[in-house]
């Protein structure tokens, strides 16, 4: 099944089932999302289901053991789906690609999209355990963080994709979380993504063990250098905005 | 025109500017070369240059690095040279798609620093695979009596 939306085609090579939770991961600060997910994804032998493409992203084809893949990808595993980039996304694409998310889960009867990422802290280097925020479209939502003992935002902004993809629920009434943990800018952070990834087990309802996640970090960190300094140029023109440091004006 | 037109037009037009932007964003931020030396058999570490007004602040991600004797941190000239050995080698069965099975257990980083650093009083802490070093600039002072 193709479907066109924005820019983005959707193509899912298995029909995904109704009313799943849909988890994203791209690349952002740190890449704690991207990091978040992939490792979702093989924790929970997800199955590959689908991919979305745009004739704007960068022209690469991933190949895995061989097998070739699509750089963004749908898997899927008992009501749970993961879209996961493993590509940068360029700044002009991303209203796109946060409307096809959007687009796509609403088609699917989404019960919720859950967005991972980092909140870059300048003072990461002394944290030991990154701390967790949530910030949620919907009053339901937001009971359902404060139930699971999630810091809920309260003032501020979002920004970036998370942000995108968030006002996107927001026009549509799409019950949306978006999970932020303290994490490096400029550097992969399994550690933020493992945070993250322990607040996600308590949304869905499905444990995660991130123990194996942090064996690996150093190991992740290195891998990942690549990655991070291509998505780093579109990370840091978006974050020199500086919003999330920002006071709303409503409450000065 | 028609209105379908027009939007079509303005659709083409948004998506030029916006490859033109994606290009010129390349340009600026240069020709990226790989992140490894196989010469020196080295890879390079991501690192991050902060500019305050009176510092310069330098970090590097160095994973596989444990311990403080296994970096060497020299100023030369405007170069600052960053090296640190790896507690263990980092294999890849094919890198850049193109070599095999090379391995590496060294870091190796070379940063350009503004002229006016006072490289002797420059400073550096290794924490959790982070290095971090302070070179404080070379700044006059004035105070200004306010009338």
């Amino acid at each position: 099944m193709v479907e066109k939306i924005s820019s983005f085609s959707i193509i899912e090579a298995k029909e995904v089932k109704p009313r799943p939770v849909v988890v994203c991961g791209v690349p952002d600060a740190g890449l704690v999302g991207a990091i978040a997910a992939s490792y979702l994804v093989r924790k929970l032998e997800m199955e590959e289901v689908g991919y979305l493409d745009s004739d704007e992203l960068p022209p690469v084809l991933v190949f895995h053991k061989g097998k070739p893949s699509m750089p963004i990808r749908i898997y899927e595993k008992e009501g749970v789906v993961v879209i996961i980039s493993e590509v940068a996304i360029p700044l002009s694409l991303m209203l796109d690609l946060a409307k096809a998310i959007v687009d796509w889960a609403i088609k699917k009867g989404a019960q919720r999209i859950v967005v991972l990422g980092g909140m870059p802290v300048p003072n990461r280097m002394e944290i030991e355990k990154p701390e967790v925020v949530g910030a949620a479209i919907l009053d339901e939502d937001r009971e359902l963080l404060n139930k699971l003992g999630i810091e809920v935002l309260k003032e501020g902004f979002l920004s970036r994709i998370h942000a995108l993809i968030a006002k996107e629920c927001f026009k549509e009434k799409v019950p949306c979380i978006t999970l932020l943990a303290q994490s490096f800018l400029e550097y992969p952070d399994p550690g933020a993504a493992a945070a993250v990834l322990e607040k996600l087990s308590d949304i869905i309802g499905v444990d995660i063990d991130v123990k194996p996640l942090l064996e690996e970090e150093e190991e992740i960190r290195v891998k990942l250098r690549e990655l991070m300094r291509k998505a780093l140029p579109t990370i840091v023109r978006q974050t020199r905005k500086g919003y999330e440091y920002t006071t709303p004006l409503m409450y000065a | 025109m028609s209105e379908d037109e027009f939007s079509r037009l303005f659709e083409r037009i948004r998506r030029e500017i916006d490859r033109a932007f994606r290009e010129l964003e390349e340009a600026m931020w240069g020709e990226e070369k790989p992140m490894f030396d196989l010469s020196r058999r080295c890879l390079e570490p991501l690192a991050h240059v902060r500019e305050e007004e009176d510092r310069i602040i330098v970090t590097v991600d160095l994973p596989y690095v444990s311990r403080k004797e296994d970096i060497s941190v020299d100023i030369s000239g405007n170069n600052l040279v960053i090296e640190a050995k790896m507690r263990r080698s980092v294999q890849y069965s094919t890198l850049a798609g193109v070599y095999r099975d090379v391995s590496f257990d060294t870091y190796r980083k070379v940063i350009k620093l503004p002229e006016n650093v006072e490289p002797s009083e420059a400073t550096a802490r290794f924490r959790k695979g982070i290095l971090e070093i302070v070179i404080p600039k070379r700044v006059r002072k004035f105070r200004v009596r306010v009338e």
